[in-house]
C-alpha cells in the first residue's frame, strides 16, 4: 500500500490546530488535520449534568476525553518519585481530547493579554526561581491576529484595556442579574467594569445563531453553535476548501524523519486501530501543552537522540499557567438567575498596580447548575457537609450567592516539565507524559492581593459575607486547563523550542501552534492568544511555503 | 467506568410530566423554584416510577431489603426532608440499587464493607437495625462513621462507604437530567 502524501500534516484540532488548517487550506495547502478524540455534533450535546459535562463528577468520565483508562504521571519537584494520575484527578492536568479541544467545553473567555505580557522580563527584571523570559514579539505586532481571530471565530465584548485596530465583530451579551448587581457596586468603588470579552455569538453571526442563554455553557457542548468553539467556525471552514482531511480518534505517537534528519511525516494509529504513516512536507504540533511535548520528545532518531526540538533540553521546560480562583459572596436577597452565559461582568487590574506585579482580571459566574452549586460553593464554618444545616444553606444561598473569579500572571517555575514517563507506558505501548510541576511564589502575593479587592467588591454589593480558598505558596498539584509555555518561543535555542514565527529552532518544517508556544500566560484565559499566535504561525508558514523554503 | 442508568420510554415521560408540573407550581410560589424542591424531583430519572405511583412498591435490583432500608435512612439523612422533600422522596436509594446492579458495581465492596460496619456501629447503641432508630440517633451514629476508619475485614473505611453514599446521594437528588441524556 503506497504511503499518503501531504503538504501539511497537524496534529491536534484544537485551539490553534484548527485555526492553521483553515490558514493553510485557504492557501491552496493539502492538509490532514489529526486528533486524538471524537468529532462531535450538536446532536450529542444535552444539559444531564451526570452525563454531559467535563466535570470529574460526570458518571461516565470526563465527556470530551481524555478517557478514563488514559495514565500520566505527576510529581510535585524533579528529585521526588512520579506516581501514575488517571484524568480524574487535577494531576493529571486534563484539557479535552475531541476536535474542538478546549474550546468545545470552555467557558469561552477570549481575553487579549496585556501588552506588558509580552515583555515580562524586562518589566521585572529576573524573577526569583523562574525562567522568565520576554516573548520574541510585541502585542503590537500580534495585534492584527488577534483582531483577525475575534472576526474568524467570532467574539463578543466592548473594548477594554489593550488597544485595538478593530471594534468587537458583535456587541456583549445582555445583562443577566450578577451584572445588574455587580457593575453599580464597582462603580462607586471607582472602578471601570466592563462587559467580558466572549467567542459566543449575541447576534446571529457568519450562519449561526444568537446564543440561546442557557446556563451550560462551561464544560458542555453548544446543542446550537453559539460558542465559537473550532470546531463550528474554522475547522469546517478548512474543509470547505476541499483541502483539509480531518481524522479523529486518531493518535499520532512520533514525527519520522528520512536518512538525511529532514522531518518527512507521523506515524499513527488510525480510528480503527492499525498503525500508519503519512508524508508531510510541513509538520505542525498543536496537541496541547501537556501532548505536544510527549509527541516531539517520543520522536527520536539518530538525528534527533533526545527527541525533536530538544537538542538544549529545552522542551517541556518552562511549563506553567494563569492562576484563576474564586471568591463566593452570600447575600440576603436574590442575586442570581438562570440566564447563560455566565460571565457578565469584568475588570482589569495588570500592571499599575502597586504591589502586585503583574496583576490579572477578575469576573463574575460560572454556570449556576445544581450539582456543580452543591459540589463547588464552599460553606461557611459551622455548615455540616451533610444533614439540615446543608440543606438549608443551599436552599437559601442557591440564587443567592455570587461566584466571582480573578486570573494572575502564572510565571515559568525552575523545576516544573512536561517530559516523558522513564517507565510508564499507554495502552499502545507509548511513554505517557511526567508532569513535574508547582506554582511559582508570585502566585500566592497575587491572589492575596485580589482577594482583598473582590472581597470589597462583594461587600459593596451588599454580600452578608464571603468565602475564599486557601491560598498556598508554591502550591504542588497539576497544571490546569490553561497550561502553557512547555515548547515555548524565544529568541535564544538555549532557553526555548521555537522562533518567534512558531518554527522549531533547527528545524526548518516542523512549527509549535497551540498554548505550549506561549513564553508567558497572561493574568487571563488563554484561548484567544492561542488563536492569534496561531494566526501569526500560519501566515509565516504560507509564506515560507510559497517562497519554497518548506517543499522538502 | 460507566453510571448510566436504564430507564423506559414510559418512566422517562411521567419523569417529564411531573418535573414540568413542579417546577410550575414552584413558580407559582416563588420568583425562582426552591432549588431543592426542584431538583429532587429531577433525580427521579434515577428510577422513574415513584411519581406516578408513589405508593407501589419498588422491586430492588441488588440490595437486599434490609440493605436498602439502611441506605435509605442513611440518604435521608444526608438530604432530610423538611418542607422541601428529602432523599427518600427523590428515590435517591434506588439510584444507588440500579448502580449496584450494573454499571456501579465496583462499588459492591465498599457498600457491603460499610454496611457491616453501620450495623457494628448501630449495635453498640441499641438492638434495633439502623432504619428503625430515631432520626436523631441515627444522626449520631453516622456522625461516628464519618470518622470511622476501622475496616471491617480488608474492606472500606466507615469513612469511605459514607462518602461514597454522599457522593451517590448529591448526583441522584440535585443533578438536572434530561430526557437525552437518560436515554443512553
Amino acid at each position: 500500500m503506497s504511503i499518503e502524501q501531504f503538504d501539511a500534516a497537524i496534529i491536534g484540532a484544537g485551539a490553534g490546530g484548527g485555526v492553521v488548517a483553515m490558514e493553510l487550506a485557504a492557501a491552496g495547502l493539502r492538509v490532514v488535520l489529526f486528533d486524538r478524540g471524537r468529532h462531535f455534533a450538536e446532536s450529542d450535546f444535552g444539559h444531564d449534568e451526570l452525563a454531559d459535562s467535563q466535570e470529574p463528577w460526570n458518571r461516565s468520565g470526563l465527556r470530551f476525553g481524555p478517557g478514563p483508562t488514559e495514565v500520566r504521571t505527576y510529581r510535585s519537584d524533579p528529585d521526588q518519585p512520579a506516581r501514575v494520575v488517571s484524568p480524574r484527578e487535577y494531576e493529571y492536568s486534563s484539557l479535552a481530547w475531541c476536535v474542538g479541544g478546549g474550546t468545545l467545553s470552555y467557558q469561552a473567555l477570549a481575553w487579549r493579554f496585556h501588552p506588558g505580557t509580552f515583555r515580562l522580563k524586562s518589566l521585572y527584571g529576573a524573577i526569583p526561581k523562574s525562567t522568565v523570559e520576554d516573548y520574541p514579539l510585541t502585542y503590537e505586532e500580534l495585534e492584527p491576529y488577534y483582531a483577525k481571530a475575534e472576526y474568524e471565530l467570532g467574539v463578543c465584548g466592548e473594548p477594554y484595556g489593550p488597544p485595538r485596530s478593530k471594534p468587537y465583530p458583535m456587541p456583549p451579551q445582555p445583562d443577566n442579574k450578577e451584572a445588574e448587581t455587580l457593575f453599580p457596586a464597582a462603580r462607586r468603588l471607582g472602578w471601570k467594569p466592563f462587559h467580558p470579552p466572549l467567542a459566543i455569538t449575541s447576534q446571529e453571526y457568519r450562519g449561526r445563531p444568537a446564543c440561546i442563554r442557557c446556563a451550560n455553557c462551561l464544560s458542555y457542548g453548544c446543542e446550537v453553535s453559539a460558542k465559537s468553539s473550532t470546531a463550528v467556525t474554522v475547522i469546517p471552514e478548512a474543509i470547505k476548501t476541499g483541502l483539509c482531511v480531518l481524522r479523529p480518534q486518531t493518535f499520532v505517537r512520533e514525527i519520522t524523519v528520512d536518512a538525511s534528519g529532514w522531518p518527512t511525516g507521523v506515524v499513527f494509529r488510525d480510528a480503527s486501530g492499525h498503525w500508519q504513516e503519512l508524508r508531510a512536507k510541513v509538520i505542525v504540533v498543536s496537541a496541547s501543552a501537556t501532548e505536544s511535548p510527549r509527541l516531539l520528545l517520543n520522536s527520536k532518531s539518530k538525528w534527533f537522540p533526545d527527541g525533536i526540538g530538544n537538542r538544549y533540553d529545552q522542551v517541556g521546560r518552562h511549563v506553567h499557567e494563569d492562576k484563576a480562583a474564586a471568591v463566593f459572596g452570600f447575600f440576603d436577597k436574590v442575586v442570581g438567575d438562570a440566564l447563560g452565559p455566565g460571565p457578565s461582568y469584568a475588570a482589569e487590574f495588570q500592571f499599575d498596580q502597586a504591589g502586585v506585579p503583574p496583576g490579572g482580571v477578575m469576573y463574575n459566574s460560572f454556570s449556576r447548575l445544581p450539582l456543580r452549586v452543591v459540589n463547588t460553593v464552599p460553606r461557611p464554618e459551622g455548615v455540616t457537609s451533610w444533614g439540615r444545616k446543608f440543606k438549608d444553606f443551599y436552599r437559601r444561598y442557591f440564587w443567592n450567592h455570587i461566584r466571582l473569579y480573578y486570573s494572575v500572571h502564572g510565571f515559568p517555575r525552575e523545576g516544573n516539565r512536561v517530559d516523558v514517563d522513564p517507565e510508564v507506558r499507554d495502552a499502545y505501548g507509548v511513554r505517557v507524559s511526567r508532569i513535574t510541576h508547582r506554582t511559582h511564589a508570585w502566585n500566592a502575593r497575587q491572589q492575596e492581593w485580589f482577594v482583598t479587592r473582590v472581597e470589597a467588591l462583594l461587600r459593596e454589593a451588599g454580600a452578608a459575607f464571603t468565602i475564599h480558598g486557601r491560598i498556598v505558596s508554591e502550591h504542588a498539584g497539576g497544571i490546569g486547563q490553561h497550561q502553557c509555555g512547555s515548547c515555548r518561543m524565544g529568541a535564544d535555542p538555549k532557553n526555548s523550542v521555537a522562533d518567534r514565527t512558531g518554527r522549531v529552532h533547527d528545524v526548518p518544517n516542523v512549527f509549535i501552534a497551540d498554548a505550549s508556544l506561549m513564553t508567558n500566560a497572561g493574568g487571563s484565559n488563554p484561548s484567544l492568544t492561542i488563536q492569534g499566535l496561531a494566526f501569526w504561525v500560519s501566515e509565516h508558514i504560507v509564506r515560507g511555503w510559497k517562497g519554497g523554503g518548506l517543499r522538502g | 467506568m460507566s453510571e448510566g442508568l436504564p430507564i423506559s420510554d414510559e418512566q422517562r415521560g411521567m419523569v417529564r410530566r411531573e418535573f414540568l408540573h413542579r417546577c410550575a407550581i414552584c413558580a407559582g410560589v416563588a420568583a425562582f423554584p426552591s432549588a431543592w424542591a426542584g431538583l429532587a424531583v429531577a433525580a427521579q430519572h434515577a428510577h422513574g416510577t415513584q411519581a406516578a405511583t408513589p405508593t407501589a412498591p419498588v422491586a430492588f435490583k441488588y440490595l437486599t431489603p434490609e440493605q436498602a432500608a439502611s441506605i435509605e435512612a442513611i440518604t435521608e439523612q444526608i438530604i432530610p426532608a423538611d418542607e422541601d422533600p428529602g432523599a427518600k422522596w427523590a428515590g435517591v436509594v434506588h439510584y444507588i440499587d440500579l448502580g449496584l446492579a450494573g454499571d456501579l458495581k465496583e462499588y459492591r465492596p465498599v457498600y457491603e464493607a460499610g454496611l457491616k460496619r453501620l450495623a457494628t456501629l448501630t449495635r453498640e447503641v441499641s438492638t434495633q437495625s439502623f432504619a428503625e432508630l430515631e432520626f436523631a440517633t441515627q444522626t449520631k451514629i453516622l456522625d461516628n462513621l464519618e470518622q470511622d476508619d476501622t475496616r471491617e475485614d480488608t474492606g472500606a473505611s466507615g469513612r469511605e462507604f459514607f462518602q461514597l453514599v454522599r457522593r451517590h446521594t448529591m448526583k441522584a437528588s440535585s443533578a438536572i437530567p434530561s430526557t437525552a441524556a437518560t436515554a443512553r
